[in-house]
């Protein structure tokens, strides 16, 4: 049985979320509802990786942006 | 071949808890990133689980008992002002942090082992099922190929992937990653359609096994020292940050030079500060019986300013936040974050772009200081890490953009080689001649008049009488010596002309003789009984003889080959020129480039995201690699059974424990910002909040909660501001799990750890 968590509404969530591109999403999303519970357990690790890219992202761009003015 | 070995073949292992995956949904979305944002986080000191039975109320987090000071950490994320990049940098998790968590763990481990034996099996398997999917035997084979590949060029190095890397053939992954045309989602899909045919089987079907899965193999014993869930996530994300975002490498060499010099500006800060403190507090050294000496060196102001009081100093420490000095402050922190960035193995992506922006300040003040040495170490290293900052080659592309303008060097050097000949004859010619002059002057007085004599000139004029004769010129005496001299040369230049005209030597000819020695304007004589042969007079007083009919052809031929030598020396000018203005043209184009990318922050923002854009594509990519593969062993039962199950309505119990998933979805902004779901009603002013908030946290987390109980929770955590603050998004978050997001975690695991203390006190006194 597959659980809530990993039922293709959360799932379609978290992908919605996350900044990737549409036509990744796209894949994803058409991809999702014919996965297996293993595979889906992959996406959300997949998607995980992706979530901490993110925030990581963020980060590093408010660094840049805050650091900069005192360097110029 | 167990079944739950096969990749991707387990759906129907999953039973109703997600925890038993090994996945704790609350650490993939937030425990990880805490782990990785604050490094010097307290850690438990019985570490708590990260996963429940079913039936219990949910587990937020890791954070678990520690929330007194995590929810500090988690809410407030900004960082001190001393050291603000050490302590957030996402970055670079630190090895120090993961071991003691790995130590913590342990201890936990056991004692959870103690308290739930079924709970903890259960949890292990199935991290070991996510993190060790090796019982298949030709998984297993083609992971161990690959490893040996990888072992085999590399032997004392982890594989590398670049952020930059895409997925090649190389790396036995994606042939095809990009062709003209397609969409990304086409190229996904071929992904796809090329695993599925290539298998897994064989040693040539590396495709599954990124070296991420490699990884494993290389350090078994590691595994098994660590709480295997723990190491997992360390793992995890060490694979992210180490192997997806790797750009911002820096040679050791280049960061032992930065590392020097800025080490060198921050030591001239600091020398500036002392003797800017000194000419303000000069009265104040003398207060202290200091005696200042008549002639005071700069060196003897900053010992004494610097020099501690032990030693006759004043031992003043500068005060970054003093108005006065806070110039100085400020670049020395800024020098400060960037030693530290620079000094790590994994320079943070920000770092180059920093620095680089930080040298472009100093190389503009080593030009308008004129200091040439260090002018020219900045440009290569600017150089250095704009090419690093960037990923490009910035000499190719200044290259490139000179191509246009110097691409036909022959058309140019012969469209110019008459004037470039031209003004070489003329030049010389006006040597030859001056030569000629500067030797006349020099002659004695009596050999001068000799000579003037055979000029047929007068050149020894007065000075008074020249002086009379451009008495209404109003010169100054340099001007009218320096129009005396002249007048004399000319005097002299037509005086030889016309000599030589008479020998019938003009033009060329008369340049080219006296290039080679001759003295054409000399007297010549005829030798011979009927004179036929000519002394023509050399430099020196020699002669050479020529045959009288010979003395036109010869006389000609002097003046063409004369001319000739022009011809190569103008095209080898020419040549030089061309070759020197583009390779200025190149190198103005490298110092723009370095420049544009060094003053702009949105060109280095770009990449950055470009960066991170690449990374999550490949992440992507594995991905559907993986699931190509993993699709062609769907059995029509399976498929059956997942269209049914994933796309039903969750049951209550189990829509209890994923409280995480549910944040994100509620979190989640719609486009014009506002919350939705239960949230939609949010103020962001938290007594106006509170009974949407204490709903929201009955449902999900306590069922006892009310608006009374949760504005207790907040106030004795000081919550309502950092709630505000959070609703505000302090801490840079813009989007999906943002402060608010996180508030409501550490909430929530407040309430949590509150409940299991109260647990276990009722435990103790059964």
């Amino acid at each position: 049985m597959i659980p809530y968590f990993l039922s293709n509404k959360n799932l379609q969530e978290l992908v919605k979320a996350l900044k990737i591109n549409d036509a990744q999403k796209s894949f994803l999303l058409n991809e999702l509802p014919q996965m297996n519970g293993k595979e889906r357990l992959e996406l959300l690790d997949m998607l995980k990786k992706v979530f901490v890219l993110d925030k990581e992202e963020s980060q590093a761009i408010k660094k840049i942006k805050d650091n900069w003015l005192k360097a110029s | 071949m167990s079944e739950r070995s096969e990749p991707f073949s387990g759906g129907d292992k999953f039973g109703g808890d997600p925890k038993e995956f090994g996945l704790d949904v609350t650490n993939i979305l937030s425990g990880v990133v805490e782990e990785t944002r604050v490094e010097k986080a307290p850690v438990p000191e019985n570490g708590k689980e990260t996963s429940q039975k079913g039936g219990e109320p949910t587990t937020l987090g890791n954070l678990g008992d520690v929330l007194p000071n995590n929810i500090d950490r988690v809410i407030v994320q900004e960082p001190t002002p001393a050291v603000p990049e050490v302590a957030v940098d996402l970055a670079e998790p630190k090895p120090e942090t993961t071991s003691e968590k790995v130590v913590t763990s342990k201890e936990s481990a056991v004692e959870r082992r103690k308290k739930k034996p079924k709970v903890r099996k259960k949890l292990e398997r199935a991290v070991k099922l996510e993190a060790k999917p090796r019982k298949n035997k030709k998984l297993e084979t083609a992971t161990e190929t690959v490893s040996e590949a990888y072992t085999g060029t590399l032997p004392e190095t982890t594989p590398e992937i670049t952020a930059e890397a895409t997925l090649s053939p190389d790396e036995g992954l994606v042939t095809p990653v990009k062709k003209t045309g397609e969409s990304e989602a086409d190229i996904l899909a071929a992904v796809g359609a090329e695993h599925k045919a290539e298998g897994v089987a064989g040693p040539e079907a590396g495709p599954a096994v990124t070296p991420e899965t490699a990884l494993p193999e290389t350090a078994p014993t590691e595994t098994k020292q660590e709480n295997p869930l723990e190491e997992l996530q360390r793992k995890d994300i060490k694979s992210i940050t180490e192997t997806y975002v790797e750009a911002a490498k820096i040679d050791s060499k280049t960061k032992k030079v930065i590392g020097e010099m800025l080490a060198e500006y921050a030591k001239d800060k600091n020398r500036e500060f002392a003797l800017r403190w000194f000419s303000k507090n000069e009265a104040l050294v003398r207060e202290k019986g200091i005696i200042i000496p008549p002639k005071v060196s700069d060196e003897w102001k900053i010992n004494t300013v610097l020099g501690s009081p032990e030693k006759g100093g004043m031992g003043v420490i500068l005060d970054g936040k003093d108005p006065e000095y806070k110039d100085i402050g400020d670049e020395l922190e800024m020098i400060g974050i960037l030693r530290i960035d620079i000094g790590k193995n994994q320079v943070p992506p920000k770092a180059p772009a920093l620095l680089l922006n930080y040298l472009q300040g100093k190389f503009e003040s080593a030009v308008a200081d004129n200091r040439k040495d260090e002018q020219e170490k900045l440009f290569l290293l600017r150089k250095e890490i704009a090419e690093t900052t960037m990923k490009e080659d910035i000499s190719l592309r200044a290259e490139e953009l000179a191509a246009d303008k110097f691409a036909q060097k022959d058309l140019w050097v012969e469209s110019r080689l008459g004037a470039k000949k031209d003004e070489l004859y003329a030049k010389t010619a006006g040597e030859l001649m001056e030569a000629e002059w500067q030797n006349f002057r020099k002659l004695q007085p009596s050999q001068r008049r000799k000579q003037q004599k055979e000029l047929g000139i007068d050149l020894e004029i007065a000075r008074d009488s020249f002086d009379r004769l451009t008495v209404n010129q109003n010169y100054t005496p340099e001007q009218a010596l320096e129009a005396f001299n002249k007048y004399n040369h000319d005097l002299f230049c037509g005086g030889v002309i016309r000599l030589a005209q008479k020998n019938g030597i003009e033009g060329t000819a008369f340049y080219g003789m006296l290039a080679n020695g001759y003295k054409p304007y000399g007297k010549q004589r005829s030798k011979g009984f009927f004179g036929g042969r000519i002394l023509l007079p050399m430099k020196g007083g020699s002669t050479t003889e020529v045959s009288s009919k010979g003395y036109d052809a010869f006389v000609e031929r002097k003046g063409a080959d004369f001319l000739k030598t022009f011809e190569s020396q103008a095209r080898a000018e020419l040549e030089l020129t061309w070759n020197t203005d583009r390779e200025n043209a190149v190198v103005a184009g490298i110092e723009n480039r370095i420049t544009e990318i060094a003053k702009s922050p949105e060109t280095t923002i770009g990449r950055v995201k470009e960066m991170y854009q690449q990374a999550r594509t490949r992440i992507l990519l594995e991905f559907a690699a993986k699931l190509a593969e993993s699709k062609g062993s769907r059995t029509d039962a399976e498929r059956e059974r997942t269209a049914r199950e994933a796309g039903k309505e969750p049951s209550k119990t189990e829509k209890a424990p994923d409280t995480t998933i549910n944040f994100v979805s509620d979190t989640y902004k719609d486009e014009d910002g506002r919350y939705g779901g239960e949230l939609e009603g949010l103020t962001g002013e938290f007594d106006r909040d509170l009974e949407i908030l204490s709903s929201y946290l009955k449902r999900l987390v306590d069922r006892d909660m009310t608006p009374k109980k949760l504005k207790g929770i907040i106030d004795r955590r000081e919550g309502k501001q950092l709630y505000k603050e959070s609703w505000l998004g302090k801490g840079g978050n813009e989007s999906y799990g943002n402060g608010l997001f996180e508030w409501f975690k550490a909430i929530a695991d407040s309430i949590e750890a509150n409940r299991r203390k109260e647990a276990k006190k009722k435990e103790k006194k059964k």
